[in-house]
This record gives structure tokens, sequence and C-alpha cells, in this order.
């Protein structure tokens, strides 16, 4: 009775799997296949992050880099994301592929800056040797996305206040603070690297941070001016101020890194 | 052990009569019924507390049987019996229920030596027979969830100050397609935060051009099937009524948002109409 029991048991569990393998098969055939992303996410959602199987990881995986290209294509081209996929479901993709925790997403997650704080909280997960080497290439990339730079610049903030990160990844990033807050760069990646710099409290940034909060100019210089928007400079200088004074960025490290429902 | 010739006749008799039995006999007839009254698959809008029937009919004709019936709702069971009786009989078996918005599937089984049988119905409580029903019926109707509970559907007048920066009208898109329901909306408590983090940031007033969507104006503005407008979380920003700004205004307002805890938060080159959508 007792093995009749278990053998039931057995084939039930199996078959249960089975079942489950068929239908994240079915999803992959169908993101290959072209039926719309936002259902094949419902689907997989439905399945849960931590229940879905390694091919179906790695065709949602692979989807979001083609996307992540897609969009960097558009963006040359002033060609809006609406026109080839609702950014809402870019955003939904990028929470999903995060949420797997997968280090072949390393690439793909380093580029999603539509997701709030997801892909941030799983790049540093993955840590310093896994996540840095890619994170450092798009911070560095002149061709990279000013969203893209400041999600990378955010992630190197986070690794830094976390603790995860050795000497020469602290060089590194360094080294990435400093490029990032030199020479011509758009104003949301300068602020950014104030945040970065700030948590780094090294001289030479420091240095960089109290002209930046103390002279206008040295906003000016780095191609901020007060044209559209009235007080970018102040705002500028503000920060650095902040981050000098030992106040830390927002979003704090530690909120990152919570995930947080929603209250009802 | 070898049969002696008489005992050999003996089973042989008993067999014969005993198919001769079965083939004259006509079978007993067997019944096995249940069947749920009303009020099931109609609408019970604002009926919180009703009387769930349950018609069991059940038996052999001229033979025992024995039988558990079960009332179970919203994959609870609320009751169950045992019968026995001999023939063919009939049991009515009621329970006072509450019926907690929205649907719940209940099903009235029998279970016995003779066979099973289930009948399966729906109680379709309401809210209120407001606009409260009209919106939660639209979340079965697009598979839309988690869907809201009543006393998350509020209602308020458009100009009700809501959150210290936003009025009700603003945040349910000022209630045309996006949400056509006057005065009803579900905002949830982490979207006005959100926003009002977003103001203090930025140092200026925001307008909204979408808030709360409920599934049929989500899908009528061509919204993703499962955004968080429906769920209260997500607005749609600018700077200014007219909608008219640059990408560095934009970015100005983006950078104000990202600091406040989004979970969704576009760019520039997002959405043809250069909206900024953020969700918390």
């Amino acid at each position: 009775m007792r093995i009749l029991l278990t053998l039931f048991l057995v084939l039930l569990v199996t078959g249960t799997a089975a079942a489950q393998g068929n239908s994240q098969a079915a999803l992959v055939q169908a993101l290959t296949k072209g039926v719309a992303l936002e259902h094949v996410l419902t689907e997989v959602e439905s399945i849960g992050p931590k229940r879905v199987d390694a091919e179906l990881r790695g065709a949602l995986i692979a989807r979001l880099e083609q996307l992540n290209q897609q969009v960097a294509d558009a963006i040359k081209i002033d060609q809006t994301v609406d026109t080839f996929i609702a950014p809402e479901t870019l955003a939904q993709l990028s929470r999903l592929v995060a949420d797997f925790r997968d280090p072949r997403a390393v690439a793909a997650l380093s580029r999603a800056t539509y997701g709030g704080p997801a892909a941030v909280r799983a790049l540093v997960a993955f840590g310093e040797q896994t996540a840095l080497p890619t994170v450092m290439k798009v911070a560095m990339a002149p061709s990279s996305h000013y969203t893209e730079v400041e999600h990378v610049l955010t992630t190197m903030r986070v690794l830094v206040e976390q603790g995860k990160v050795s000497p020469a990844g602290r060089a590194q990033i360094q080294a990435a603070a400093k490029a990032r807050l030199t020479g011509d760069q758009y104003f949301t990646i300068v602020w950014h690297a104030i945040d970065l710099a700030g948590v780094l409290k090294d001289p030479e940034l420091n240095a960089i941070l109290n002209d930046l909060a103390t002279d206008p100019n040295e906003s000016v210089r780095r191609g901020i001016v007060n044209d559209e928007v009235p007080d970018l400079i102040v705002r500028t200088q503000k920060r650095a101020a902040d981050r000098l004074a030992g106040e830390p960025p927002l979003p704090r490290a530690a909120d990152i890194m919570t995930e947080r429902r929603p209250e009802p | 052990m070898r049969l002696k010739i008489w005992q050999i006749v003996m089973v042989s008799f008993v067999v014969v009569v005993l198919a001769v039995f079965a083939t004259v006999t006509p079978a007993r007839a067997q019944t096995v019924n249940a069947a749920l009254d009303n009020p099931f698959n109609t609408d019970l809008t604002g009926v919180f507390e009703f009387e769930v029937g349950c018609t069991v009919t059940y038996g052999i004709e001229g033979g025992w049987s024995y039988a558990y019936i079960y009332l179970t709702i919203a994959g609870e069971q609320q009751w169950s019996e045992y019968i026995e009786w001999y023939d063919i009989n009939t049991k009515y078996l009621a329970k006072k229920v509450v019926a907690k918005p929205y649907d719940r599937d209940i099903t009235c089984e029998v279970s016995g030596n003779i066979g099973y049988d289930t009948a399966q119905g729906t109680i379709r409580a309401g809210c209120d027979n407001t606009e409260r029903d009209v919106i939660a019926r639209e979340y079965d109707q697009f598979g839309v969830t988690p869907k809201p509970f009543c006393g998350d559907i509020r209602n308020q007048s458009p100009n009700y100050q809501y959150a210290p920066h936003f009025n009700w009208g603003e945040l349910n898109g000022y209630f045309t397609t996006g949400n056509p329901h006057y005065g009803y909306g579900w905002i949830k408590s982490s979207l006005t935060n959100g926003l009002e983090a977003t103001r203090s940031n930025y140092g200026a007033s925001i307008y909204l051009s979408s808030g709360y969507r409920c599934p049929h104006g989500n899908a009528a503005v061509r919204g993703v099937s499962n955004s968080l407008h429906m769920q209260g979380r997500s607005a749609d920003m600018y700077n200014n009524s007219c909608k008219c700004w640059t990408q560095s205004q934009f970015d100005a307002l983006r950078s104000a948002a990202s600091t406040t805890g989004t979970v969704e938060l576009l760019f520039w080159t997002s959405y043809s109409d250069r909206h900024l959508h953020a969700a918390w």
C-alpha cells in the first residue's frame, strides 16, 4: 500500500512538472512566433519568476536584450518606443527578468532603465565579479544613452553603499565617477555622478564636488545652463553641497534593495 | 481438495439461479443529482446575507444508499452532511451565507455508493448598486488582477483635495475616457505619496494627463492589458496643461521622480505625446 502511494505521488509530481515544462516550452514558442509580449508576460508572472525554467528565462533575457537594442536604435533617429512596443510592457519585462536573478541577464539589465529599482537590485545582488565589468562598460561608453549612464551610476553607488566592492573595483568606480563629472555631460548624468562621488568620499572627487558646489561656472563648463529649466545650475550646486555635507543620495540604497509591495 | 458430485451440482444450481435472476430482474433505477437553487448566476447587488439552497435527489429504487453532501463557497467548505436512506429521496439543504464582493463560486456535491454529481454556480454579489459595481465587473470582464475591493473604490467630488497638491479629478484623469465613472476611482497611497514627493523635489506644480483608469477606459485609450494605471499606481505627467515641453524640462521632472521609489519611470522617447509615465 505504501509503495503504491509513493508511486502515485511520484507520478503526480513528475506529471505536474512535465505539464509545467510543456507550458513553458509553449511560451518560448510564443515568444518566437510573435505572440504579443504582454500576454506572454502575464502567463510567466502567473508561473512565478522562481519557477521559470532556464530555457524560458533565456528567451525572455534575449528578448529584453533585443528590445534594448531596438530602443537604442530608435533613440538615434528620435523614433518613439510606443511605435514598436508599449513602454509599460518593456518596464514589466525588465522587472520580470530582474526577478529571475539569472547572471545571463547582466548585459540586458545594465541597459534596462525602465523598471525602477528592480534592475539595480538584481545587478547589485549579482555582485562586483559578475556585474561590474558590464556596468563599467555602459558607464564609460560614449555611445551610452544618458538614461543608461544614470542607471549604471546608481548601480555602482548602491554597490559601494552596500560595501560590496573590492579596492580594485572601487578604483574602477572612482574612475567612472570622475569621467562622468568631467567634460560636457547631460545634467542628469552629472547629478548621478555627484551622488556616486558623494558615497565614494575620495579626496579628488570631493574637490570636484566642492568646485561644483561653490562655482556656478563649473556647471557651465560641463554644459549645464539655465536655459529651458531655469534653476539647473542652482540645483547642481545644491546637490554637490548636500553630498559633501554627507547627506545620503536618494533613493537610499536600503530602499532600492528592499522589494516593497505598494500599500493597499 | 476434490469436490463431491452433490457439491458441484449445488454450486452449479446457485450460479444458474443467480444468472437467471439477474437476467429477468430489471435494473433498479438510480438517481444521483445535485442542484443549486436561485439566486445563483443572478446579480445580487446590495445583498450581503442570503440563503444558499441545494437540492439533492439520490438513491436506488427499492434499495439502500448512502452519500455525503458538501457545500463549498469560494473554495472553502461551508458544511457537509451524511445521508443514508432507502429508495430515492430528495433532500433540500440550506445555509445562510454572507456574499462577499465580488463573484464567489459555489459548489454543491453529492458523492456516495452509487455515484457522484455536482452543481456549480456563482454568487454575483455587488457593493452598493452604484458605479462601484460597474467598475468591479470590468475587472472580471477584462481579466484584470488584482481587482479592487468595494472599499477601495471611492466616490468623491472631482474638486475634493485628495492629496495636498492633487485633487480627486486630477488623479482620475478628470473622469474622461480613461475613467468615465464620474466621481468613482481607485487611488493607492503609493501613488499620492510618490506624486507629492516628486512635486516637492521638482519645486513646481505638475499636470497629470492620466491617473487611474478603469479596465474599460484603459482599453479605450489603448493602454496595455496589465497597466498599473488600473491598479491606481500610475500617473502620466507634464509640467503644464498645454503638454508642450522640452527634453530637458521632461528630464528635470523625471529626475525629481527618480528619487521617490518609482517602479516604472520612462524616458523622453517612450511616447509619441512625450508624457512622463511613472508608477509607484
